[in-house]
């Protein structure tokens, strides 16, 4: 351990190597015999275990300036978009104040109770908002959540999926076109998914709904006017 | 919905055009012309193919049915269910897969609706143009373009 003495961090490898170091070696059979437990009394002595290595961990990015989508290895908090060059935040952000500024990362946006959004436009890899939309817009390039105190303003907000989370009541006034929709909470509306509409247990669903697929599950609540058919028997469109 | 009672069977040979009226379990893997009033639970079979009304205790779906269904407790529409008609129940369990065009109404908590279901088309209301409406249980507006 001389030799690190110097060392102001201790890194996964460095961090390996003393373990190793400082562990006894194990008590392995000798080359050539087959392997099989020692005829020992007294129970084995403790041996270093290592029971985790660090895995990479790996992230679809979409770059919300271009839309290209490029696979990421491990946690950085900037990168370069692979297509257009530009930098992308990957931070999560929370708001929980007045905000008038415009803010894009790939990770999540939080926007709290207590969150007002003035003006500007966020763009994030996912929303939750449970907060207030007065001015400005909200672009979700995978899921938004709309929460228990959200409250919005009418065009501000775009997503692909959605998620009423649980205590939400949300009424919907004009079709809303989604992929994916997930009810947890109450959604009333006039209802368009081009995927999978689930409601889980405690969520209620009520309106008119077209979609392709729809799961209920038990203890789920359906008010609406359905037309739910898989794509081999859906009607041909009509423009 | 796994019952070992007892229960009388249509299998998929057999064609009634008639009511059928039982006080046990049923299983309906043929064809029914009529209606089906049932205080037990009942199978519709994948081969079934129903044309009328269902007033049964609760139902396990596989088949078609053009016709409305009414249960006392469970609706259950398995993947292969295919639905022309209105249900109406206190639970519902569908899985991905089904069709169904028609009208639900499954409230298990029985918890009021603020809004009427169906909506109208078009519109705009001044308090959507505020993007929000006054009270603590306001319904919350939101469009999408």
């Amino acid at each position: 351990m001389a030799k690190y003495k110097k060392t102001g961090t201790l890194d996964a490898y460095s961090t390996i190597k003393a373990v190793a170091r400082a562990a006894p070696p194990l008590p392995g059979p000798a080359a050539g015999t087959p392997a099989g437990p020692a005829p020992t009394d007294s129970p084995p002595p403790p041996t270093a275990h290592i029971a985790r290595t660090a895995i990479p961990t790996k992230q679809i990015i979409e770059c919300y300036e271009c839309g290209y989508t490029f696979q990421l290895h491990g946690r950085v908090k900037t990168i370069n978009c692979s297509k257009c060059r530009v930098n992308l935040n990957l931070a999560d952000l929370t708001l929980s104040t007045t905000c008038t500024e415009t803010l894009k990362t790939v990770g999540t946006i939080r926007l709290t109770a207590e969150a007002v959004l003035q003006s500007g436009e966020l763009v994030g890899g996912d929303v939750v908002l449970e907060g207030t939309v007065e001015g400005g817009t909200i672009r979700a390039m995978r899921r938004l959540e709309l929460g228990a105190g959200a409250i919005f303003s009418e065009k501000a907000i775009r997503a692909l999926d959605l998620r009423i989370a649980p205590a939400a009541d949300i009424t919907f006034r004009q079709e809303a076109r989604f992929r994916n929709v997930e009810i947890l909470g109450r959604l009333t509306a006039p209802l368009r998914a081009t995927g999978l509409i689930t409601i889980r247990p405690g969520g209620l669903l009520a309106g008119e709904i077209h979609a392709e697929h729809l799961v209920v599950e038990d203890g789920g609540g359906l008010q609406a006017a359905l037309r739910i058919s898989p794509p081999e028997n859906a009607a041909p469109r009509t423009r | 919905m796994e019952n070992t009672a007892p229960q009388s069977v249509i299998s998929n040979e057999v064609e009634i055009i008639g009511t059928i009226k039982s006080s046990g379990s049923v299983r309906i893997d043929g064809k029914l012309e009529g209606e089906l009033h049932c205080t037990g639970d009942a199978v519709i079979g994948k081969t079934a193919q129903i044309k009328g009304n269902l007033a049964v205790s609760s139902v396990s779906i596989e088949g078609t049915i053009n016709g409305n269904v009414v249960a006392k407790d469970r609706i259950e529409m398995k993947s292969s269910a295919r639905v022309h008609g209105d249900i109406k129940a206190k639970r519902l369990s569908v899985e991905d897969g089904v069709t169904f065009i028609g009208r639900s109404e499954v409230n298990p908590t029985n918890s009021p609706l603020t809004t009427p279901p169906v909506l109208p088309e078009t519109g705009a209301t001044e308090a959507e143009d505020n993007g929000q409406t006054a009270g603590a249980t306001a319904a919350r507006t939101f469009a999408r373009r």
